[in-house]
């Protein structure tokens, strides 16, 4: 009796067991397909062949898992990675803008600099020998006043010389 | 002096019966539309005056709750091919619904060496025979088994022999069976026996009850007997009507010589069968 012969007897027990219309059917199949499952090598029976590919599957199974959570993990540190360097660029976009902004208002306020700049009027010689005799004139005819005061280095007329020069009219 | 018997078993449903069998019937039993059940027994009991069973089947099939059997040639020139020689083995059984059949099993395959699964359920298989043929010959090639999920053989055509072995059967659940009469017909040349040779058949029946209770002081193995003997005489002899048999009796076949010398016989007998 060859072994592809039992496999046979063992495959159509199997599908009696399978498609019996009662119990007590099952129960007498069943009885035959035991006996026939018997005359197998105890590596070729249906139990052990399906621990085997039961073994096989959860391996497999555990192998697509790993790979998943390696893909996933992968894939979230692409993402962090994107958003970091998004984040950068923003900033950098930021950054620049804030620059041009800066280098927008220092232009302006050069320009604004530039009106606001009034040049001092340059009083000719003439004139500053006048004033002199005026100042003279003015401390003889008011002894014990000033015509000038030093104030932060510079020359200034004192209140009672610039009355002197303008006389308040009533 | 070697045993010898060959049994042909045919079971023919109510429309085939003809030849004026049912004439004097009651119109109850013909309102059940009952089978007809017939042996055609030849036989030749061994020397010895003990009695042993007619053609018994290769081993007993006896089931509470129907299952598949199996069929197999030993020669792959048996099988569905125009050319093989046996195409189909038929049985006669009890099958699934308690109903007694006969199914005819074709051939699936070119080669009948690789068994074959039969879709018909049986409980009980009493008789083979072969059924169709190809071109090849008209008679199996082989060894065609009819057999149980284990291989163990039930019945059997042997190689060049169209008509298996089995010549018992039981009375399906919800049935009853009567001897409707038959012929036994002594062969042996009138005149060329002592006065007490001779035939003996025995119809024994067993009751399911006494069949079930399995104890031997319980049996109740009752039989009817039919003797052919001496020398002149009547050399055959008409089987009795009349006789009833209960759901599930066994009726098994027995013969024997009524001295230690073979002697060769003609049987027919006839069972109608019908439903409670």
């Amino acid at each position: 009796m060859s072994k592809e012969y039992v496999k046979l007897k063992v495959k159509n027990c199997q599908r009696l067991v399978d498609n019996a219309t009662s119990e007590a059917q099952k129960e007498i199949y069943q009885i035959y397909l035991d006996q026939w499952t018997k005359k197998l090598p105890a590596k070729e029976r249906p139990e052990a062949i399906a621990k085997r590919e039961d073994a096989k599957v959860k391996k497999e199974a555990e192998a697509a898992a790993k790979a998943f959570e390696l893909k996933k993990q992968a894939e979230e540190r692409a993402k962090e990675e994107a958003e970091k360097l998004k984040a950068a660029k923003i900033k950098a976009e930021k950054i620049a803008a804030k620059k041009a902004e800066l280098v927008a208002l220092e232009a302006e306020e050069a320009e604004i600099l530039k009106i606001i700049e009034v040049p001092k009027p340059v009083r000719s010689p003439v004139d500053i020998e006048f004033e002199q005799n005026l100042a003279n004139l003015f401390e003889e005819q008011n002894p014990g006043k000033k015509a000038y005061r030093t104030q932060n280095g510079d020359k200034i007329k004192t209140i009672a010389f610039k009355e002197y020069l303008n006389p308040k009219t009533e | 002096m070697v045993e010898a018997s060959e049994c042909r078993m045919r079971l023919q449903e109510y429309r085939d019966i003809g030849g004026g069998i049912l004439g004097d019937l009651p119109n109850h039993i013909k309102a059940a539309a009952p089978q007809l059940l017939t042996l055609h027994i030849v036989g030749k009991p061994a020397d010895a005056a003990g009695f042993s069973e007619i053609d018994p089947p290769t081993s007993v099939f006896a089931e509470t709750v129907a299952v598949a059997i199996e069929t197999i040639s030993s020669s792959g020139d048996d099988g569905n091919e125009a050319a093989d020689h046996l195409a189909a083995i038929s049985t006669i059984g009890i099958n699934d619904s308690n109903k007694m059949v006969t199914v005819q099993n074709l051939a699936t395959t070119a080669a009948w060496t690789t068994f074959q699964l039969e879709t018909e359920l049986w409980k009980n298989i009493f008789h083979c025979f072969g059924s169709l043929w190809g071109t090849g010959d008209d008679d199996p090639a082989g060894d065609v088994d009819v057999r149980k999920i284990d291989d163990t053989v039930i019945v059997e055509l042997g190689a060049g022999d169209n008509e298996g072995n089995g010549a018992a059967f039981i009375v399906p659940d919800g049935h009853v069976a009567m001897l409707y009469g038959g012929t036994l017909r002594r062969l042996t040349t009138t005149g060329a026996w002592a006065n007490d040779e001779g035939i003996k058949i025995r119809i024994v029946y067993i009751d399911a009850l006494d069949g079930l209770l399995g104890l031997a002081a319980d049996r109740s193995q009752n039989w009817i007997e039919l003797v052919i003997a001496g020398q002149y005489g009547v050399q055959e002899l008409e089987v009795p009507r009349g006789q009833m048999f209960e759901s599930g009796s066994q009726i098994i076949h027995q013969h024997s010589s009524a001295v230690n010398a073979g002697e060769d016989y003609d049987l027919y007998l006839q069972y109608l069968i019908w439903e409670k």
